[in-house]
């Protein structure tokens, strides 16, 4: 069983972190679009401990049928806290697609950030947290459409091919694993 | 020499998606669906029998109430993989596990002559067999390509680099042509038949240690991620497990790029369990000599697909036919890793010859060769193969890496001289 509560459940309650480019309709109040039916597009748990019982959420979607790998439940050397790099990853990101920014709120072990996407027809919402007792890290990648449709597979697909979810992904599992040094 | 009965409740080619569509499984049911792709020959059509009965076996060693179901059908949508498995099924396709038992069928052809020629004496354990796992491969590939040209060429190239001749060949195939004869058949082998009775058990023996490690893996995402064999293998108690995942990760020997999935990892170390499950089955039925050649066998047997995956072209890499190139897959431990682990089990199993149960002869140059390609390719590696590692391997390998001259017989493995 999942140890994570759904990703709608984490965004009840946020703080939405005021920025120049944030869309005024969308920074006062999320009326009009549902939140409550995210599409995971990434997501990566580490634990540093193969017997651990902590588990990515959508580990099993896909089967190996292609999409596995980018639901996953990584081994790593340590757990360390990698909030910066992997926030940098994903700025790196938004920036090759020219994604604008909606909100952004980074604490010292978690951090989330929501951009648009390129027709402004969703946005995508990227995490990270490492978990207080340092028992795994997540970093994950949702898409909400606004019309609150949830996204096909085929139409998955051809997200990860616009935005080369690919090479996010490596770079993220990378940043994973940073050195504290 | 033994005989099994297979626990089989339904075999035969069925064009049915009742148990696909029907995930709740009732307990101690395995089932295994074959799909054959739009590329399968009618040659990879011969072996279902071999490979329901071989499942049922496996999965009747490890679970005595195992009730196996095994469906054949066309693949709606063909795996990237071998196999794959969910809560309703293990999906496997067929082409593969016909080719592995072709090449199971090599190994153990060659293998029966050689423990005949010593009478079934420990002396055979000494012996560098001729044909190596990749010529088994290369031939059991070829069997599958339409016409004779790819096989005779390939038979040719064999016999030149092996220094074997046309023969000593012809009857290693009439042998491998029996094998298949009785077993996809199910025919009972003639008592007489001394060399076909040998020869067939052997086979059966490492397809069980191979299907064992295969189906011990999808097993476990059968089983909603738990394994069915709980006791921890001695990999695990003894610490390898850990020692080969670290080679993995950050600061290892391996490029960590290529990412360890927990679930991936856990799978393969529920494989193992099941190869020592049926190993310990096995132990308990067979005589020294031939239970110490046919995990020696089944080591060369696996060198395919955990080296090389399952190929539909065969690569090669810079020892040429030798070795060909290592399929490395993301989530999955690094090829090596895989054999060595699956190496160590069998050789920990092994209570009389354990210095001859290990990754030897062309699968050891095939590991050297890949080793040292990680290596290279990595200027972050470690470079450190820690002794639990290194044991896998022919004490000439490790004088080699430490500054001896590279020879032929350092891939050997020799009985210990008592």
């Amino acid at each position: 069983m999942s140890v994570y509560s759904r990703v709608n459940q984490a965004l009840k309650g946020f703080v939405l972190v005021s920025c120049a480019i944030c869309q005024p309709s969308w920074a006062d109040t999320d009326e009009g679009y549902d939140l409550s039916n995210p599409t995971p597009l990434i997501g990566i748990t580490a634990v540093d401990d193969v017997m651990s019982d902590i588990q990515e959420p959508n580990a099993s979607e896909g089967g190996a049928m292609g999409m596995q790998r980018f639901f996953t439940t990584k081994m790593v050397a340590a757990l360390n806290n990698c909030v910066s790099q992997t926030q940098q990853v994903y700025r790196g990101w938004y920036k090759q697609f020219t994604l604008l920014p909606v909100s952004e709120n980074i604490e010292k072990f978690k951090m989330t950030s929501r951009v648009w996407d390129k027709e402004k027809k969703g946005l995508f919402e990227a995490s990270y947290m490492l978990d207080q007792e340092k028992r795994y890290i997540r970093t994950a990648l949702d898409y909400y459409r606004i019309t609150g449709e949830k996204v096909s597979p085929a139409a998955i697909e051809s997200l990860i091919s616009t935005y080369q979810l690919n090479a996010l992904w490596n770079k993220l599992s990378e940043a994973m694993e940073c050195d504290t040094k | 020499m033994r005989y099994k009965i297979a626990v089989l409740s339904v075999i035969g080619v069925l064009v049915c998606t009742a148990f696909i569509k029907s995930p709740k499984v009732e307990a101690k049911e395995w089932r295994l669906a074959l799909c054959y792709g739009k590329g399968a020959t009618e040659v990879d059509k011969q072996y279902r029998n071999v490979i329901a009965d071989t499942a049922a076996n496996v999965f009747a060693g490890v679970d005595k109430k195992a009730d196996t179901n095994v469906m054949i059908r066309q693949c709606g949508r063909e795996p990237d993989f071998a196999c794959y498995a969910d809560q309703s099924a293990i999906y496997c396709r067929e082409e593969p596990l016909a080719q592995l038992a072709r090449m199971a069928a090599w190994l153990s052809a060659e293998t029966a002559f050689l423990f005949d020629k010593h009478r079934g004496k420990k002396g055979v354990l000494n012996e560098v067999p001729q044909l190596s796992w990749v010529d088994a491969l290369l031939l059991a590939d070829a069997e599958a390509i339409d016409g004779e040209t790819v096989f005779t060429q390939r038979a040719e190239m064999i016999m030149e680099r092996r220094d074997l001749d046309a023969d000593s060949l012809n009857a290693i195939y009439s042998l491998v042509v029996d094998i298949y004869s009785h077993t996809n058949n199910r025919q009972a082998v003639d008592p007489d038949n001394q060399v076909l009775l040998v020869a067939s058990d052997i086979y059966q023996q490492i397809m069980e240690y191979a299907f064992a490690f295969l189906l011990g893996h999808e097993g476990f995402h059968y089983t909603k991620d738990v394994c069915e064999v709980s006791r921890k293998s001695r990999i695990e108690t003894n610490g390898l497990v850990n020692e080969v995942s670290k080679m993995q990760l950050k600061g290892g020997y391996f490029n960590p790029a290529l990412t360890l999935d927990k679930n991936e990892f856990r799978a393969d170390i529920c494989g193992l369990r099941w190869m020592e499950k049926i190993a310990e089955n096995a132990e308990a039925d067979m005589p020294a000599v031939f239970d110490a050649l046919s995990k020696r066998l089944a080591i060369d047997l696996l060198s395919a697909p955990l080296l090389a995956g399952y190929l539909n072209s065969i690569a090669v890499n810079k020892l040429g036919q030798a070795a060909p190139k290592a399929k490395l897959v993301s989530g999955y431990l690094y090829p090596q890793s895989r054999l060595i682990l699956t190496s160590a089990v069998l050789n920990l199993s092994e209570a009389a010859y354990p210095e001859t149960v290990k990754i030897c002869n062309d699968s050891a140059k095939a590991m050297a060769t890949l080793m040292q390609d990680a290596y290279q390719s990595y200027p972050k590696s470690s470079g450190i193969i820690s002794d639990p590692v290194l044991a896998q391997l022919p004490p000439g390998v490790e004088k080699a890496w430490n500054g001896a001259m590279w020879k032929e017989d350092s891939f050997r493995c020799y009985m210990e001289k008592k």
